[in-house]
């Protein structure tokens, strides 16, 4: 109530200050126009005595454009309107006992996660690491700014050799459209209307590693991932420990703040990619075919069966049209793959690389096909 | 609450729409601001309802567009009637007196629903119904109409709505919509309801279902929501399955009621092996 208040006589006092606030959006991915800031700073100036539940709720509806920031919007106009505070104690509290509310302050966007997290703690757990960490969409990506890598990286998987449609889809003739406009324009055939070329989207199966040792990655793999999905590829997701868990229907209704991805019970700790690898074969080949491009997200740490790997990784690698293995470290100076799974994985992956963040994930998708990333397996 | 929104929340639930407040919020704005509202959300939660409830509640007529794969400007804005122009061409041409212009005039123009719309004297709600389903194409033939409320014809000229209809367009999100588009409308993202709303939702659409079986219906349909199915179930679903159960006409559900109304429910075969598997007795308290 008292927070209420204070919201109410901050925006009676600085009316004009909703022009910041359509700024600090559009820092956070938001497409914020002009138009937008003129109808909220109307709706503002209607109020006889401003609410921060009515304030809330209206500037939603005009400021929301998607799903995700829909579910973003209540957090980041609390967190504007200083009501973050108690969350970033909160974080401190429940993430990292030793951190001082310096540090908690001098990183603001982690407060928005937190917001969400003190309400539904969306943690995995892991025995072998001992660490929870969040397994939902990372909220502190750009999600505006990264589509646009993610669809230049779709549009180059879908143009890339082996994905175009036969024909029917080439150069051929669209003669509904033909006949159509000929019996409009009285019986004379005056065009000739040929179908676009239409590569068909990829598909996709991601396969990420959700132990304690990609604590740090994880919830960007999950934003790759969800994002990859609200695209027009054919996308399935796995998360893997100690087993594959899929995860696609629950990450399409998820996000940034949405609900669980995968539930605390669901997920073991350590990893076992060999035992991954031989459910995906065993459970989910039918996803497996020549024109999957197989992702694996992982760091290599592997406390499972390497015989595994070296049994069912080439099966996989023989049956998909390409392997891509993220490897988080590989962006570390002076890293070299020395772990057990990672060797016997890497002669079976074409594509080798270091993606861990929106950087490098724009990196991948200038350098996608230059001969230097290619290596023959 | 401001007082508009409560207003329209009173206004929506006699008309049958039972909303909430981000409902009412966003259908205050969407006529206050004279905006189009894209509503997005999962099927069967009332988007194409919430429509439907704002032309009776606002008394206005509904004109409704339901886009599909292949939807372009001659079936959803203007066409040029071709066997009238070239009877005429021919008519006039024997006589000598021929003008191309003469061709191109409204007594040749077939009027489609947005076009009708704009000319209609008392603005109506337009309805764009499921627009992910038509062609990117067709999303930028819509920019004109959200942005300006207005059509261009090249051979007529700038039609303007004398008074902007109430445009509400609906994404089930099986495509992801243009970011030109999002940007002319105001955007609300209508979810499953919360139980107590979802069981006054039921109890206002079927009025003789007894109050323990609605909530019977609500929680079980919940737990469905959770159970990962193909196609979940929708408000619409609910409402269905309560009226197929009220048919029965018995205090107590039995197994054989449960089995033969799950069909109002579950639309594949998938789904009703996901139900058998976590059993019905799971779904539903039998005696």
């Amino acid at each position: 109530m008292a927070d209420q208040l204070t919201i109410a006589r901050w925006i009676e006092a600085n009316r004009r200050d909703v022009v910041n606030f359509s700024r600090y959006l559009r820092g956070q991915g938001f497409s914020v126009a002009v138009a937008e800031t003129i109808q909220a700073t109307a709706i503002l100036a209607e109020q006889a005595e401003p609410d921060s539940l009515a304030t809330m709720v209206l500037w939603r509806v005009i400021y929301a454009k998607t799903p995700d920031q829909w579910q973003q919007f209540e957090s980041l106009f609390h967190r504007y309107f200083e009501l973050g505070s108690r969350f970033q104690k909160l974080e401190a509290s429940i993430f990292d006992p030793d951190s001082t509310e310096s540090r908690a302050q001098s990183e603001p966007q982690r407060t928005f996660s937190v917001g969400v997290s003190a309400r539904r703690p969306l943690l995995g757990y892991n025995p072998h690491w001992g660490a929870h960490y969040p397994l939902h969409p990372d909220p502190g990506i750009n999600y505006g700014r990264m589509r646009l890598t993610t669809r230049v990286m779709l549009k180059r998987w879908a143009f890339s050799k082996g994905f175009h449609k036969q024909s029917g889809f080439g150069s051929d003739r669209n003669w509904r459209k033909i006949m159509f406009n000929s019996l409009r324009r009285g019986g004379e055939l005056v065009e000739w209307i040929t179908w676009g070329p239409k590569p068909s989207p990829p598909r996709l199966v991601i396969l990420l590693d959700v132990s304690g040792s990609m604590r740090q990655y994880a919830p960007f793999y999950l934003g790759l991932a969800w994002q990859l999905l609200r695209s027009d590829a054919r996308v399935e997701v796995f998360a893997a420990s100690t087993h594959i868990t899929r995860i696609t229907p629950r990450l399409r209704h998820s996000g940034p703040l949405g609900p669980n991805v995968i539930d605390t019970v669901e997920i073991g700790g350590g990893t076992r990619l060999g035992w991954a690898f031989f459910q995906m074969w065993q459970q989910y080949r039918q996803y497996l075919t020549r024109r999957t491009i197989f992702l694996v997200a992982s760091d290599g740490f592997d406390t499972g069966e390497s015989w595994r790997i070296s049994q069912y990784f080439p099966l996989i690698s023989h049956a998909v049209r390409v392997v891509y293995w993220f490897n988080p470290l590989l962006l570390e100076p002076n890293y070299t793959p020395r772990s057990s799974a990672l060797i016997a994985c890497l002669p079976w992956c074409q594509f080798h690389v270091g993606v861990r963040d929106e950087q490098s994930w724009q990196k991948l998708s200038r350098d996608v096909f230059s001969p230097a990333l290619f290596k023959k397996p | 609450m401001t007082e508009a929104v409560e207003e329209w929340l009173d206004r929506l639930k006699n008309f049958g729409y039972i909303a909430d407040t981000n409902v009412a919020a966003a259908v205050h704005l969407a006529s206050h601001l004279n905006r189009p509202l894209l509503v997005e959300g999962p099927a069967g939660v009332g988007k194409t309802f919430l429509a439907k409830a704002l032309a009776k509640v606002t008394g206005r007529n509904l004109v409704r567009l339901q886009c599909y794969q292949g939807l372009d400007a001659t079936h959803a804005l203007y066409d040029w009637d071709y066997p009238k122009q070239l009877l005429t061409a021919r008519a006039t041409n024997e006589s000598g007196s021929f003008r191309v212009d003469s061709l191109y005039t409204w007594d040749y123009l077939i009027e489609r629903p947005l076009l009708k719309t704009i000319r209609m004297s008392s603005a109506p709600v337009l309805l764009i119904d499921e627009v992910e389903r038509a062609d990117e194409d067709f999303e930028a033939l819509l920019l004109e109409l959200l942005g300006e409320f207005q059509i261009t014809i090249p051979e007529l000229g700038t039609i303007q709505a004398t008074e902007p209809p109430l445009v509400i367009l609906t994404s089930n999100r099986t495509r992801e919509l243009s970011d030109a588009l999002r940007r002319r409308c105001l955007y609300l993202w209508l979810d499953y309801p919360d139980p107590e709303r979802e069981m006054l939702i039921v109890a206002t659409a079927v009025p003789n279902l007894d109050r323990n079986l609605a909530a019977q219906i609500v929680v079980a349909v919940k737990k469905i929501r959770d159970w990962d199915l193909i196609k979940p179930p929708g408000v619409a679903e609910s409402i269905d399955w309560a009226q197929a159960l009220a048919l029965f006409k018995e205090d107590q559900v039995t197994e054989e009621m449960l089995r033969w109304s799950l069909g109002a429910i579950l639309k594949t075969r998938e789904d009703w092996s996901i139900i058998e598997s976590h059993g019905l007795r799971t779904l539903w308290q039998i005696n």
